[in-house]
């Protein structure tokens, strides 16, 4: 029984350590700024990956709307920006925060700039490591409310079947469509959940997240 | 000392699965996410997007997600269809009161664009 008294301490320790959440980031400017309304501009692209604008601007509705916030239709955003002229999303971003809340009435504004969208080909798998920059500014002050750089690793999955053989193939087979014809949209998904609802990033909830829900 | 384990892993577990049942979700949102990005894909194949945007907005049982109407408005602007246009700008209006003041300078400047000034629904 000794062993056991001299073990437990370290053991609950051990348990703790996987239970505590990491520290989350500070966001008291953010809750302090109550924002409504989330306006997500058109991605800056540094990756060689053409695609990735639009699966980023796809995926990333949905997250902040399930957050609570109103968000601006993105693909409608993108077209009132061209009818003003302003087609490239480096202009875009250049754009005061300010500025954007009064021609669109928003209260934030989402700039994203994808670092990295990088995919390796092996024989039996496909791996991408994408990495994107996220920042909310207040479009009242163009006060930065919340930054976070996220980094997903992605390697689709085609399922296992207890048969080493049967997965090797499947595999391959996985990756060779792949390699035709990607599909990002998992990967897209899972950035943009991850930064929005990771227990380090994860932004406040809004107004349209009952509160039950909201402390979870 | 086993019995508070087996505790402690039931509370563990259950609120992984809360963790899960929070995000059953507040709307519906269809194919939105594969519509748009075909969208950015393939901007020409206005037909088949305003297809799927209407089969999202058009579902019953939940609250349409923030902004589909104003897609879809957005969809028929493009295929010059300015009455459509209109109609879900001012349908995504009623809805969301944070869209006001773009929903607003879309509609009056599509209203001026219309040949009469007619009644619009």
């Amino acid at each position: 029984m000794r062993w056991l008294k001299r073990i437990l301490p370290l053991t609950l320790l051990l348990l703790a350590g996987c239970v505590t959440p990491p520290e989350p980031m500070d966001t008291s400017a953010f809750v302090a700024a109550a924002p409504r309304s989330i306006l997500v501009l058109p991605p800056v692209n540094l990756s060689v990956e053409v695609d990735a604008p639009g699966y980023f601007l796809a995926t990333i509705s949905k997250p902040l709307g399930e957050k609570g916030y109103y968000v601006f239709p993105v693909n409608t955003v993108k077209t009132v920006m061209s009818a003003e002229g302003i087609s490239e999303p480096k202009e875009m971003h250049q754009l005061a925060p300010t500025q954007l809340g009064k021609m669109f009435g928003t209260d934030t504004v989402l700039y994203v700039t994808i670092n990295k969208w990088d995919s390796q080909y092996v024989v039996l798998s496909t791996t991408t490591v994408v990495e994107l920059e996220y920042t909310i500014k207040s479009a009242h002050t163009g006060e930065t409310l919340w930054h976070t750089v996220k980094q997903v690793t992605y390697t689709p999955d085609g399922g296992s079947s207890g048969n080493p053989l049967a997965d090797l193939i499947a595999g391959a087979i996985v990756a060779a469509m792949e390699r035709a014809s990607p599909n990002y949209m998992p990967l897209a998904r899972q950035a943009n959940y991850q930064v929005l609802y990771g227990a380090y990033s994860a932004i406040p909830a809004g107004p349209y997240l009952p509160k039950q829900t909201a402390s979870n | 000392m086993h019995k508070h384990g087996k505790l402690a892993l039931a509370a563990a577990l259950l609120g992984a699965l809360s963790g899960c049942a929070s995000q059953s979700g507040l709307y519906h949102w269809g194919e939105y996410e594969d519509a748009v990005y075909e969208q950015q894909r393939a901007p020409e194949e206005l037909e088949a997007y305003i297809t799927q945007l209407t089969e999202v907005v058009n579902y019953q049982g939940k609250v349409i997600a923030p902004g589909l109407y104003a897609e879809l408005g957005t969809a028929y602007l493009h295929a010059g269809k300015i009455e459509q246009a209109i109609f879900w700008y001012q349908k995504e209006q009623q809805q969301w009161p944070e869209s006001q003041v773009l929903m607003e300078a879309l509609i009056s400047n599509l209203q001026r664009r219309l040949p009469t000034t007619q009644e619009v629904n």
